[in-house]
């Protein structure tokens, strides 16, 4: 333990508390696709409990930041939500808040941010305000633990004007993200987006630190004149050319959960004892408040059940078999029933005899009895409605769709939110369909 | 309809601040309404989600011994919704007066005491109730019924027959008045047991209280409820749900045994609880590794799971490893049971470790066993917080282990009732005996002991 019988001494080192993070939530990351049709992708629920912008908050609070503004525009209501005061990541006090920060008018004549350099530069008031040392600009749309002092502090001790944290990765992955070269000291000489040939294997995590006075200077002289601005494209070539932005290399676990394999396969890192990606450890902190999760009781195993290689939520109650899954609060598999593989997000519910494999099931998904989802016996075909998508045979159901009794659905299939196939007259689903549905607007509403 | 009815100004109070011997060691250190239920919920919960749930938007909380679990818990009290204008959940402690006075003497007391709280709210009605009660609980159609019988004093009692010396009796006439009233009678005179649940018009209980300050103590079943009898009207209400108190080791564990036979439904119940405890918020949904068996149990966040069990409640971050077998049992928050460990029928309280081959519970002391003056007559083994049990140590069934003790194999040898259940009629110490050290720490590694009634609070009990 810290502290005990230790003469108290004075660090040197910066304070966190002079530092702003935003949070750039703004993020639509489509191939996610259906579970992102009605909410951002920092807002899709992650490992049970938490929503994919929990790591970043978290991280800022890991961090000892007490002042975090998160910039959104795209379907806000889940996300707001989820925030509530702040005070879940520690974030209420007279000197501590977290703020939604939506587009306003006033700005200038079109309202919406046109891109990340864009979004912040709307936001110059809220900056000035405060007007802290070093702003943080965060993505919210990663899984990451990442102490952010570490990068304030390279960022300081290099003299730059703004700082990159990167990340090796292997090279035939690179051309995935932005990458960033570097020069022997580690400053950036140059960017790539997405290149087909990557001369780096350094990637850009959408992580900067910026001096606060040379990221208003530079915010107010490019993009009152440009309409879309973004950092990587506009704000931090002159950065470059002046040889003043600087990369930080984060050797921690780090990963974008962008795409639905990507989504899927890292959710089940969680069960492995000896991934990196060691959630107990990692002090994450979620809203319980929102959805009831937290008014809920701990999770029931009912006799005859089997659960193993697996983790439930508050309120699931499981009285059938659930090997390899990942479960939010509130899930019931009825006796007899078998889940492996698959991720079934809050309140879905697995009737008696249905087998569910290699699924991921949105909130509230039914399932009737006897039905069977991902059935490998209906092929492998890949989906044909969105090829990119999809292919992993990973099946997809949206928002409280209904599988009636003995449907039979494949692999890389996807239904839609709200979808009913009783009522739509679908008992089988080929591998590879999709079932699209729209709800009216008056069926609109309630928590995402 | 219910909800077009306006409730006269109502107040609660909790009476949350008793402790009894009965607990054992799971009361050294918390009040009993503080003690964990289900996982991650405390006692008090019921009452306090009980008052939400009935509109109530003032609740004073009477606590005086070691509330300092309980403070924390109730926070703000916004898990309740008791925070915004004119709402209010309050710790009320005994105060300095300046006249000298000094610690609550008896339940009653407590509220004589607090009579400027309820006064400071207009209170019309005074509905106080035990923090010690499971159950679910229609205030709301109580105080309506209670005004619509034009009663000065309302009683809530439940049938229980066979209900022992423990309780206090009423007697009902045809029309539901109370006529009579006895406080832990040799021979019961009904089956009638009082649930402490009270609903009083504000002026007689002030003049009632007030009538009685003088006295060495007060109580409500001896004192206040015999004197309204006579001068009030005073009626009963016969409650006929679910309902189980924790004032014995033997009550509180079989309430949990109810609570995974789903007499106990916390869900529809909307049993609220604190999630804003630190103990809860950094705990990850429970991992059940591949060596997991489960069943008939109840699994707390936090819990990482590669052994047996069967028939238990599990508290926030419980580790259960691989070849442990535990069964019929409680572990409260952050036990960790190691590798082969054994455990049947024990309750064992927060950040206990029970290390490799450990057994608790499995084996009978040697002889014959009389239980009926013994903590547990159910032979509940009882371990307290932060002890440990060494590897292959055995603690019989009934036996005990104080806060922060270590019980070392071999340890069931030494003492005259090893480690084990208690002979008839050894009631003492409340855990300072059995079959472990008091506080020691014989290993010698290093861990803190547990006496802080000095008045440390680093830790949460």
């Amino acid at each position: 333990m810290k502290g005990s019988g230790e003469t108290p001494r004075l660090e040197s080192r910066f304070d966190m508390r002079s530092a702003l993070a935003l949070i750039l939530a703004g993020g639509i990351g489509s191939r996610l696709n259906v579970l992102v049709k009605r909410r951002a992708k920092p807002a899709v629920p992650f490992g049970g409990i938490y929503r994919i912008i929990d790591f970043t908050l978290s991280n800022a609070m890991n961090s000892g930041i007490e002042r975090v503004g998160i910039l959104t525009q795209y379907m806000p209501y889940s996300l707001s939500k989820h925030l509530g005061r702040g005070e879940s990541w520690g974030l209420v006090g007279r000197s501590r808040e977290a703020r939604v920060l939506p587009p306003h008018t006033g700005t200038s004549a079109a309202d919406w941010y046109k891109g990340t350099a864009d979004a912040v530069y709307r936001n110059l008031d809220y900056i000035a305000r405060y007007y802290p040392d070093i702003t943080l600009v965060l993505s919210g749309d990663h899984i990451y633990r990442m102490d952010y002092s570490a990068l304030v502090e390279f960022h300081m001790q290099m003299g730059a004007e703004a700082t990159v944290a990167v990340k090796e990765v292997p090279i035939d992955q690179a051309h995935l993200f932005g990458t960033v070269m570097v020069d022997r000291e580690d400053w950036i000489t140059g960017f790539e987006e997405k290149p087909e040939k990557p001369r780096s294997n350094l990637i850009s995590l959408g992580i900067y630190a910026f001096d606060t006075e040379v990221l208003i200077q530079e915010l107010e002289e490019k993009c009152g004149v440009l309409g879309q601005t973004d950092f990587g494209k506009d704000i931090f070539p002159s950065m470059v050319a002046r040889g003043r932005l600087a990369a930080h290399r984060f050797g921690g676990y780090w990963q974008d959960v962008g795409t639905l394999k990507a989504y899927f396969d890292t959710t089940m890192e969680l069960l492995d004892p000896d991934s990196p990606l060691d959630l107990p450890n990692w002090n994450v902190r979620t809203n319980l408040g929102v959805g009831g999760a937290g008014d809920r009781p701990p999770a029931y195993i009912a006799p005859g059940a089997q659960v193993r290689h697996a983790t439930l939520a508050r309120g699931c109650r499981i009285h059938g078999t659930v090997e390899g899954s990942v479960l939010s609060p509130g899930v019931f598999i009825a006796p007899g029933a078998r889940v492996e593989n698959s991720i079934l997000m809050h309140d879905t519910g697995v009737q008696a005899g249905a087998v569910v494999e290699n699924t991921i099931a949105d909130k509230g998904v039914r399932i009737g009895h006897e039905a069977r989802v991902g059935d490998a016996s209906l092929g492998d075909a890949g989906n044909r409605a969105f090829p990119t998508h999809f292919g992993q045979g990973i099946t997809v159901i949206g928002k409280e769709a209904v599988v009636p009794a003995r449907c039979r659905i494949g692999r890389n299939c996807c239904i839609y939110p709200g979808a009913n196939l009783g009522r739509l007259d679908v008992s089988l689903l080929e591998s590879g369909e999709t079932v699209q549905w729209e709800r009216r607007t008056e069926e609109r509403g309630g928590e995402l | 309809m219910l909800s077009r009815i306006k409730l006269p100004r109502t107040t609660g109070m909790i009476l949350a601040g008793g402790r009894v011997g009965e607990l054992s060691v799971l009361t050294l250190e918390r009040p009993k309404s503080a003690l964990p239920f289900a996982g991650h919920f405390r006692i008090v919960d019921f009452a306090l989600s009980n008052m939400a749930h009935a509109g109530i938007t003032n609740v004073g909380i009477l606590s005086q011994y070691r509330p300092a679990s309980l403070i924390d818990h109730i926070g703000t009290g916004e898990s309740w919704d008791f925070v915004g204008l004119d709402r209010g959940a309050k710790i009320l402690p005994p105060y300095h007066a300046a006249e000298g006075s000094d610690w609550y003497r008896g339940n009653a007391d407590a509220v004589l005491q607090n009579l400027g709280y309820l006064r400071g709210y207009d209170t019309e009605i005074a509905l106080i109730v035990s923090g010690d009660h499971i159950y679910s609980m229609d205030y709301r159609r109580l105080i309506i019924e209670h005004v619509e019988r034009g009663a000065d004093f309302t009683i809530v009692f439940k049938r229980i027959p066979e209900g022992g010396r423990r309780f206090g009796y009423g007697v009902l006439d045809e029309n539901e008045r109370v006529t009579a009233y006895t406080e832990k009678p040799a021979e019961p005179p009904s089956d009638l047991v009082s649930l402490t649940v009270y609903i009083f018009n504000m002026e007689p209980l002030e003049t009632i209280l007030t009538e009685m300050k003088d006295l060495d103590s007060i109580e409500f079943g001896r004192d206040v409820i015999p004197a309204m009898l006579s001068r009030y009207k005073v009626c009963g209400h016969v409650f006929d749900g679910y309902w189980a108190y924790s004032r014995t080791v033997d009550a509180y564990y079989e309430a949990h045994q109810d609570l995974l036979a789903g007499k106990i439904d916390l869900a529809a119940w909307q049993v609220r609880t604190n999630n804003n405890d630190n103990t809860l918020v950094r705990q990850v949904p429970p991992i059940f590794r591949p060596w997991a068996r489960v069943g008939n149990s109840m699994v707390s966040e936090g819990c990482i799971l590669d052994g047996t069990v069967t028939n238990s409640v599990l508290g926030p971050g419980v580790k259960v490893a691989r070849g442990a077998v535990v069964d019929s049992c409680l572990l409260f928050n952050d036990v960790v049971i190691g590798p082969d460990a054994r455990l049947e029928a024990a309750i064992v309280d927060k950040r206990t470790i029970v290390a490799r081959g450990a057994m608790v519970g499995v084996t009978c002391a040697a002889g014959p066993v009389d239980r009926a003056g013994a903590i547990s007559a159910k032979g509940i083994a009882l371990i307290g917080k932060n002890a440990r049990l060494a590897e292959n140590a055995v603690l019989a069934q009934g036996g005990i282990v104080p806060p922060g003790a270590c019980l070392q194999a071999g340890d069931e040898q030494e003492d005259e009732a090893p480690g084990g259940a208690r002979r008839s009629g050894d009631r003492s110490g409340g855990g300072r005996r059995g079959g472990a050290s008091p506080r020691g720490n014989r290993a010698g590694d290093g861990r803190r002991g547990s006496n802080r009634r000095g008045g440390g609070r680093e830790e949460r009990a």
